[in-house]
């Protein structure tokens, strides 16, 4: 008796489990008419399941022919969490291409789709669907005066290539172009900005490297006068070696080459007024005085 | 108690200007650099639509203007098919159709396989008004091959809609026209568009 109560209990509890867990079906339908040759249409299949069940991809229905009027164009699949369940819902989408002569109902096959439990598996029946397809053209074509010069629709033209927006948008890239270059130009000072008063360190780099290129003495004393020049405008007076507290109190940007400032203004008294004639002889040589030049122009224009 | 905040507020800005002023060369630089590249794209763009159109008004004008459909854009590929099929010259369209797979916009080359449908189809309806079954028969099969295909790339495109299902009446109708073809007088192909069977009976 109780080796037969026990068999029984297992069996119930093998059915129980054979099968997953589908609480739901539900078809969104498009319109059932007014369908021409040709036309999509697309199911809506949703399949409320268990929390762990999945759709068998198998079973769903082939892309591609269904028969020799439907095909089925694309399944869109998408499952997400309901509750303590699982929502998978099926986009059919079918293209008709059925010409009819008269109004006629089609159909759509029913099918079945596989739900797969943790356990098991289930079928899920989703039912056949009918609609209206209609005519595109008169059963006689003729008896309104049609010939079979004036059956068919034309040809559709040869087009263009449409440029579209792009010649705007190469219109904004020029405007853009030129914009940021005369910002560039005025940032760097160069032509037309190259007489900017906020920039004279600017324009003694251009000065002091053309000046080196001539190379000699000569060169060199004209380099030392262009970056004394731009001391000058920098400071708005005529700076000598005494006022260089002052001036870099006043700009502190080039603070942080005040060795380099000393020692060229140093180098332009011996030049100057000392026996250092030769560029040789004073303790800041060209390219020193080049790099001095470039440091001060670059703290210039981080500062304004 | 008021200009404390304000105070600070001056000087944090004071600070992202610095912070700005000291990379703005360097901003600048790139973002001409990059208005620059975008420039010369757009430009190399719009001449190459520009060399399209010239093909387009060439192969328009009856030029004979040679075309690699590998590397040519729908548009010129469209004009080139045009010219090949009013010149009835089928083999070399028909190697076209079969290269218009790289044409990315879809409606463009349903435009296309759709011209060629109706080309196949004017020649059936010739065929069936000279009789010429043999011949209307698979030139209509092929057409509604190629309207089906246009229309998978184009469900809206109702022009080939409606030319699909004059497609479709001219082979529905030959069952019942082949019959009795034999004792048919010449002029009877006129016929054959207001005989049209009530229950289309075997379909493609």
């Amino acid at each position: 008796m109780l080796r037969a109560v026990l068999a029984l209990l297992m069996l119930v509890a093998l059915v129980r489990d054979t099968a997953a867990e589908v609480r739901a079906v539900h078809t969104v339908e498009p319109r059932a008419f007014g369908y021409f040759l040709g036309d999509t249409l697309v199911r809506t299949i949703e399949i409320e399941t268990g929390a762990d069940d999945e759709i068998v991809p198998a079973s769903l229905p082939r892309t591609g022919a269904s028969n020799y009027w439907l095909e089925l164009r694309s399944i869109d699949q998408t499952s997400k969490r309901h509750g303590d369940g699982r929502l998978h819902t099926l986009n059919l989408t079918y293209q008709a291409f059925y010409a009819p002569i008269d109004p006629r109902k089609q159909t759509i096959p029913a099918t079945e789709i596989a739900v797969r439990g943790p356990n098991g598996s289930e079928t899920v029946a989703i039912p056949p669907f009918t609609f209206l397809m209609s005519p595109l053209r008169e059963i006689f074509p003729e008896k309104s005066g049609e010939t079979s010069e004036t059956f068919l629709r034309p040809d559709f033209p040869v087009e263009h290539r449409r440029s579209g927006h792009l010649g705007t948008a190469a219109l904004l890239a020029a405007a853009l172009s030129a914009l940021f270059l005369a910002l560039l130009a005025r940032d760097l000072a160069w032509w037309p900005f190259h007489r900017r008063p906020a920039r004279p360190f600017s324009r003694a780099v251009r000065d002091v490297g053309r000046a080196l290129a001539l190379g000699g003495a000569d060169g060199y004393r004209a380099a030392l006068i262009a970056l004394h020049r731009a001391f000058d405008t920098a400071s708005g007076q005529r700076l000598l070696a005494g006022d260089i507290d002052v001036f870099l109190a006043a700009h502190p940007e080039h603070d942080e080459t005040r060795l380099q400032v000393e020692r060229f203004f140093s180098a332009s008294r011996s030049v100057f007024f000392g026996e250092a004639q030769r560029e040789g002889e004073t303790d800041l040589p060209p390219t020193d005085l080049r790099a001095l030049a470039a440091a001060l122009a670059r703290q210039e224009r981080a500062a304004r | 108690m008021v200009s404390a905040p304000s105070g600070r507020l001056s000087r944090a800005l004071s600070l992202v200007g610095a912070g700005l002023r000291k990379v703005r060369t360097l901003a600048l630089a790139t973002a001409l650099v990059a208005s620059v590249s975008a420039l010369a794209a757009l430009t190399w763009r719009l001449s190459e639509i520009r060399h399209d159109n010239g093909i387009i008004d060439a192969l328009k004008a009856g030029d004979d203007v040679a075309v690699d459909p590998r590397t040519a854009s729908g548009e010129v590929l469209m004009a080139r098919s045009e010219f090949l099929l009013q010149r009835d010259r089928r083999e070399e369209a028909q190697a076209l159709l079969d290269a218009s797979s790289s044409i990315a916009d879809p409606k463009l080359r349903a435009r296309l396989i759709g011209n060629h449908g109706n080309a196949r189809i004017r020649d059936a309806i010739a065929a069936v008004e000279r009789a010429d079954n043999d011949k209307a028969i698979p030139l209509t099969r092929l057409a509604k091959d190629e309207y089906r295909l246009a229309l998978r790339l184009d469900p809206d495109a109702w022009d080939i809609k409606y030319n699909f299902d004059v497609a479709m009446r001219i082979v529905r109708d030959f069952p019942g026209y082949e019959k009795d073809s034999e004792d048919v007088p010449p002029d009877a192909p006129k016929r054959l568009w207001t005989d049209l069977p009530g229950v289309p009976k075997g379909l493609p």
